[in-house]
């Protein structure tokens, strides 16, 4: 497939990638339509370069067709449309409870110290290299807009 | 959008009262509409770019132009009964114009070497505080802050006895989007348009022009505020 890679501050290029697979239960796969430029991508096409390696794929703004999912995602299912919240969170720990999905403390990259993971944000917000369309933790984090729901936003 | 949702609830505005919107980029400018949707009194724009303070101005956001003013805090001032709006949105983060100072220092750390580069970023608190600062110069004393702008600074030197003078209150944090999908999701599939999201976007480009869409986003080039990526298209 294709996706957007940081290659460098002011670098950015499309480059052809392999097709994400399922590889944890939580997971789903996303066809993207639509996927937002937001500011804080400038962040890293700018100011975060040492953040991020060669390679990195940037998205984390999706709205898009559900492909495959994974054994325990059980809200979406293949052919729904779902726009797919920045935040990784798990739905169901302390933080989730609390309306922070935020600082989910099932995502929560603690290596560095930051909060729950981000999509598509760089190892600062737990995404390796290489990370496209696999939404992790798809059961409790895509959101079905299904008909109607607008892709402008 | 949740974030500027999460913008406007924590800028906990009073009905009826003001808020000030720093910066007129996509979140801010959404940041206006959510306020005005949720019932603020008056809502204030503020931006250097030409076309967003046209579409702010357009979607009734009273605005003030950066480049008309010599002194902003006395202009909004004025505008508030002297005292300043009680509630003051940063919708501006590490991007703002107008600090050189900040701006060159940014530069500087993405061309050093990795490890040096990261641990300036993340210790010395490179940052371009100016959107922040007059965020706290502006608000009403007793007010509330809300950030929703990203600051990456670990030590970012801040005023805090302008802060405490003036009971601050301040909330910030990345969005925590499934917080507001239930309030949100029906403004965007029911009946009308009620925060305009169908025209929100000014570009929507197929994926092979990603490397142009993240140019003219980051110039703010051929007006440029909400730019998609459409990978079936094209």
């Amino acid at each position: 497939m294709k996706a957007l890679a940081w290659h460098g501050t002011h670098d950015v290029r499309v480059d052809t990638v392999p097709d994400p697979t399922i590889e944890q239960p939580t997971d789903a796969i996303v066809r993207v339509t639509s996927t937002g430029i937001c500011g804080s991508d400038l962040h890293l096409y700018e100011v975060l370069g040492p953040f991020l390696d060669a390679g990195d794929i940037l998205w984390h703004e999706p709205m898009g067709v559900v492909e495959e999912v994974g054994s325990e995602v059980t809200q979406i299912a293949p052919g729904d449309r779902v726009v797919v919240p920045f935040n990784v969170s798990c739905g169901y720990c302390y933080m989730c409870d609390k309306g922070l999905q935020s600082q989910c403390e099932t995502t929560q990259v603690r290596e560095r110290g930051t909060g729950a993971g981000l999509l598509g944000y760089t190892k600062l917000y737990g995404q390796g290299p290489g990370r496209s369309s696999r939404a992790p933790a798809g059961s409790s984090g895509a959101v079905r807009a299904n008909q109607g729901a607008r892709e402008s936003t | 959008m949740p974030t500027a949702w999460q913008a406007v609830e924590y800028a906990d505005i009073p009905g009826g009262e003001a808020v000030l919107v720093l910066g007129l980029g996509p979140i801010g400018e959404m940041a206006t509409r959510v306020a005005q949707h949720r019932g603020a009194g008056r809502v204030i724009g503020i931006d250097l770019v030409p076309e967003r303070l046209d579409r702010a101005r357009s979607h009734g956001v009273e605005t003030l132009d950066l480049e008309e003013h010599d002194d902003l805090a006395e202009a909004v001032r004025e505008m508030t009964d002297g005292r300043g709006p009680i509630a003051v949105i940063d919708a501006v983060g590490m991007e703002a114009h107008g600090s050189p100072v900040g701006r060159f220092a940014h530069k500087i750390a993405a061309m050093l070497p990795d490890p040096v580069a990261r641990k300036m970023t993340e210790t010395v608190g490179i940052d371009r505080l100016a959107a922040l600062h007059m965020a706290i110069e502006l608000v009403q004393r007793g007010g509330t802050i809300s950030v929703s702008g990203v600051y990456g600074g670990a030590a970012s030197p801040m005023p805090l006895i302008q802060m405490f003078d003036k009971q601050v209150n301040m909330r910030m944090g990345q969005a925590n989007v499934k917080r507001w999908i239930g309030e949100i999701l029906p403004l965007l599939t029911g009946e009308g348009d009620p925060l305009g999201v169908d025209d929100f976007a000014t570009h929507r480009l197929p994926l092979d022009q990603a490397p142009h869409a993240y140019e003219i986003f980051q110039k703010k080039q051929d007006g440029a505020v909400k730019v998609l990526l459409q990978p079936q298209s094209g």
